[in-house]
């Protein structure tokens, strides 16, 4: 096991490389002036002279990629353009409020969509098994930004239910501000005993959580149903029928146990669908995270915050699937013993 | 009336009569063999007396253990008869067993569904009966992938008697199996029904039943077509299928130029023409054979054929060289 | 034989064992209604995007701020947006737009994956690896962020957004091409085709890639609607189509100030993206049924 996980972690940092390598490389190829990538729009010549020096841009190629490989594993990911603050520091100002996004979201895809998947197999070919798969089809094909404009326009538009966007409603944060302790603002609140506040932070949650969950709740519904069915045709599951177990602890603890390692790569997949998802979510709800964060910056042509952002997002991205990788190997019993 | 009694079982799915009429029983202690070619429908009768049908699947006839109906029974009754009063062995007991599961966890699901007892009786029982396969404490721990072919076997067997039930049912235990271990696996069942578990044992293998059973039933196109007691069976069968297969097991010490066969294909389950099911593969066969359905013959104490022109018991030396 | 023995055709299964048989093509399409009508909605559409500029509805262009934030109704069946311009018009407009993107994005991506897997594939060995190693780097990214780098690095644009999500999605149509060289490689055929003189170019082309186009095609089908569905999403963000292009997403994007009082605005190109994406899925699973053995069995 630890020899796996040695030569995983040993792939996985030859591929970060690789990607700096490839950021790298898009970010001096593709446009036309990567001084004034680094500079910002208009910049004079003389700026352009300096920064060319001190940037390293008269160097070789890879001279350049070694300083900039180097910078970035220490976490110098550069300046923005746009703030003047260290692109880490902006990021990691902003990583609390997408994690508890996307970790609300992959929960609710999982905790939903599982149940949901093992009883539409269990169910075969009757009314919710159909039921289901066409609802599974449909989800698939709306665009998670219309999602969100939908539950906008229905839940705050029509009805006035929950709030438009936003973490918080900010005057809670003005008047009576809580510890930020995990930067989770459900726990943060919670510890504070302040319920208003949760209540605020939960209301604020709930669409951009649903918007953010529910192309991947349905991959994952579907993909439960067809390992499940697949696992109650096994002879395994026949010996265990023949044996008198009761249905509800045949499917939930003895077959979804064998569907579990194909769900572990839907989730890790899940996972990833949700980090580049929750770009688009936290545009739509004006949501104080990364993601939203790399959409002002693209637009406003930050590279530097554009690029520190896309490596560290793809390093996470990277390292859940190792995770991912490395439980599945725990997991199957024929691998790990 | 204790034991498994199988009384005109037919099975019908859609269009097909894969099991027309079977009639069996196995009394306690008692080892009786069901044997059979593929496509007999030996295995579906096993899985019948368990109620792991296919849900399209409607059935007349009656199947019971001990004084209980199994057939048409509900899923509530007969959670409570699996593995409790009648256990089933599969033949590939690698693929029967959970990959993810450790032997010892399995067998302690399989007691701790049908006995409410604290955790520490449970285990007791699942020790005995590993005990008694003669597989030691450590296998407790170990995977189905880790294990040989003979000790899953045994595994499973330990799984089928941990609850001690009435009867046992062996749907092709050995033939998965090397030789060498089928002997010993044969031998092990033998020794389980000492205790007064009966133990019906399926197979296509005429010669390995016949070591262990005092009673054979043999299947031909879904139907009990002879039984009797196993010695008297195998020195002079009456029903012209029992006879050629007989004749075709190869004999060490006798040379043969040529392997007797039997002609044809098994009838299909779909056909319902009238008369004896073995008439096209028949060479006994005469006029009334494609007419009308054999009627059931008792020509000896404790044993029955169906059929119109059985090998009596005077002319059994040349019937079975000509056959 | 016996005489007696009536020949028997193939049996549906009766007992536990026992394969069924494969229906025909006709049996197959038949059962697949889902495939058909989606099939059916697509040209459909793709023939009203591509006859757009001879039908009898308004210029998507024509600005007409007395005209608007209509609701829908007679003259403007899907109302006019924030600038007067009808949104029918602009939607089948927008069709057209779409369809070209989800077709070109998929050309793109399988001009780009599919020699790279061959000669992968075929070559082995060091090249193989290395040609793996680098597009399988382009998978490294969670959806949606490469493109969003590569056209923030490009410049906006319709154009540098297919672009960038076709350079995304090669490595996918690689692999294929990669699987297909690799177990033909070893084939007979091929050894005897070498040793009649062919050349590998010939023989690459000849047996090698019709082997891999069904599934290339199945795997085309598929990300036909999520090229649609991805480079609405960047044209929704501002990376995508420029003003005054009528992209569905683009349109979305622009009705953001003013969809709650006026929900058409951003309605009706949401269910046409709906609409386009899942015909194209429908019509993806439909034609892997059809044309992947290995799902023949999960009809029911």
């Amino acid at each position: 096991m630890l020899v796996y996980l040695g030569k995983r972690t040993a792939a996985l940092l030859a591929i970060v490389l690789g990607v700096m390598a490839l950021v790298f490389v898009a970010s001096r190829v593709l446009p036309s002036s990567p001084v004034e990538m680094a500079l910002g729009a208009k910049p004079t010549a003389q700026q352009i002279a300096q920064a060319r020096a001190e940037l390293g841009l008269d160097r070789p190629l890879p001279e350049q990629f070694a300083r900039f490989a180097w910078r970035a594993v220490q976490g110098d990911l550069g300046v923005s353009l746009r703030t003047g603050q260290t692109v880490t520091s902006e990021i990691l100002g902003r990583f609390a409020a997408t994690a508890e996004l996307v970790t609300l979201a992959l929960a609710l895809a999982v905790l939903v969509g599982i149940p949901l998947g093992v009883w539409s197999a269990a169910q075969r070919g009757r009314l919710f098994d159909k039921a289901s798969r066409s609802a599974s089809v449909s989800m698939l094909a709306v665009p998670v930004f219309f999602l969100g404009i939908l539950l906008q326009l229905v839940f705050y538009g029509q009805l006035q239910w929950l709030p438009l966007q936003g973490r918080i409603d900010s005057d809670l944060l003005l008047d009576a501000p809580f510890r930020a302790v995990t930067g989770f603002y459900l726990i943060d609140t919670l510890l504070a005993g302040d319920l208003t506040a949760f209540r605020s932070a939960a209301e604020h949650l709930a669409l951009p959580v649903i918007a953010l969950a529910a192309a991947s709740l349905a991959v994952v519904m579907r993909t439960t149903r067809n390992v499940m069915a697949e696992v109650l045709q096994t002879d395994y599951v026949r010996t265990a029928r023949a044996y008198g177990m009761a249905p509800q602890r045949l499917l939930f603890g003895y077959a979804l146990r064998a569907a579990m390692l194909p769900l572990l790569t839907v989730i890790g997949l899940s996972y990833g669908f949700m980090l580049g998802g929750s770009v688009i979510v936290e545009y739509v709800f004006d949501w104080p995270g990364i993601g939203g964060y790399i959409v002002e910056s693209v637009v406003t042509n930050d590279f530097p915050a554009v690029i520190g952002v896309t490596l560290l997002l793809s390093s996470v991205y990277l390292l859940i699937n190792l995770v991912i990788d490395l439980l599945y190997y725990a997991m199957d019993p024929r691998l790990s013993l | 009336m204790s034991g498994l009694l199988i009384e005109h079982l037919q099975l019908r799915i859609g269009a097909a009569t894969p099991l027309r009429d079977c009639t069996l029983q196995v009394r306690p202690g008692e080892v009786v063999g069901l044997v059979g070619e593929s496509g007999s429908g030996k295995s579906l009768t096993a899985l019948a007396c368990l109620g792991l049908l296919p849900p399209q699947t409607t059935s007349s006839g009656s199947i019971r253990i001990g004084a209980t109906a199994v057939l048409g029974a509900g899923e509530a009754l007969l959670r409570g008869v699996r593995g409790k009063r009648l256990a089933m062995i599969f033949q590939n007991p690698l693929s029967a067993l959970n990959p993810f599961f450790s032997i010892g966890r399995q067998l302690l699901d399989v007691v701790g569904t049908h006995f409410s007892e604290p955790r520490p009786a449970l285990l007791a029982r699942v020790q005995r009966a590993l005990e008694r396969v003669q597989l030691g404490a450590t296998f407790m721990q170990r995977y189905p992938h880790q294990l040989s072919g003979g000790q899953l076997q045994r595994a499973m067997i330990a799984m089928a008697i941990a609850c001690e039930p009435e009867v046992l049912i062996a749907d092709e235990p050995t033939t998965a199996l090397d030789v060498t271990v089928q002997a010993r696996i044969m031998r092990l069942l033998k020794e389980l029904t000492e205790q007064g578990m009966g133990l019906l044992l399926i197979s296509h293998d005429l010669a390995l039943v016949s070591q262990v059973a005092q009673r054979v039933y043999v299947m031909y196109a879904g139907r009990t077509v002879e039984s009797g007691a196993t010695r008297e069976l195998m020195a002079s069968a009456s029903h012209p299928y029992t006879a050629s297969l007989l004749k075709a097991q190869p004999r060490l010490g006798q040379l043969q130029r040529r392997l007797p066969v039997i002609e044809g294909q098994v009838l299909p389950a779909t056909d319902t023409l009238p008369g004896c099911v073995f008439r096209a593969r028949c060479r006994r066969a005469v006029e009334a054979c494609a007419r009308q359905q054999p009627p059931t013959l008792q020509l000896r104490a404790g044993s029955l054929v169906e059929c119109h022109h059985p090998i009596l018991p005077a002319l059994q030396a040349q019937e079975l060289n000509h056959v | 034989m016996s005489a007696l023995m009536t020949p028997t055709e193939s049996l549906p299964a009766a007992a536990p064992t026992g394969a069924a048989r494969r229906p025909s093509w006709a049996a197959r399409l038949r059962r697949h209604g889902g495939i058909a009508s989606a099939a059916g909605l697509l040209v459909l559409m793709l023939l009203l995007s591509l006859a757009a500029p001879w039908l009898p509805i308004a210029d998507p262009s024509a600005i007409d701020l007395a005209a608007k934030l209509l609701p829908p109704g007679a003259g403007h069946w899907f109302g006019t947006d924030s600038l007067g311009r009808d949104i029918l018009a602009q939607v089948v407009h927008g069709a057209r737009i779409s369809l070209l993107i989800g077709v070109g994005v998929v050309l793109v991506a399988l001009a780009i994956g599919v020699p790279l897997g061959l000669v992968a594939g075929y070559a082995g060995g060091r090249v193989d690896s290395v040609l793996m190693r680098c597009s399988d780097l382009f998978l490294a990214f969670p959806p949606l962020l490469l493109p969003i780098m590569l056209v923030a690095m490009m410049g906006p644009g319709l154009e540098n957004a297919m672009l960038a999500v076709a350079v995304s999605w090669f490595p996918w149509y690689a692999r294929i091409a990669r699987a297909a060289a690799m177990s033909i490689k070893a084939e007979n055929y091929i050894v005897s085709a070498r040793a009649f003189g062919a050349s590998h170019a010939r023989i690459v082309w000849r047996h090698v890639l019709p082997n891999c186009t069904t599934p290339i095609i199945v795997q085309a089908s598929l990300d036909f609607g999520y090229a649609i569905l991805t480079t609405a999403s960047l044209g929704f963000i501002g990376l995508g189509a420029t003003p005054p292009t009528p992209e569905w997403g683009l349109m979305i994007s622009n009705s953001r100030s003013v969809f709650l009082e006026y929900w058409w605005t951003a309605a009706f190109p949401g269910l046409a993206i709906f609409l386009a994406v899942m015909a194209a899925n429908l019509l993806g699973d439909g034609l892997r049924d059809l044309l992947d053995p290995k799902f023949e069995g999960r009809l029911a």
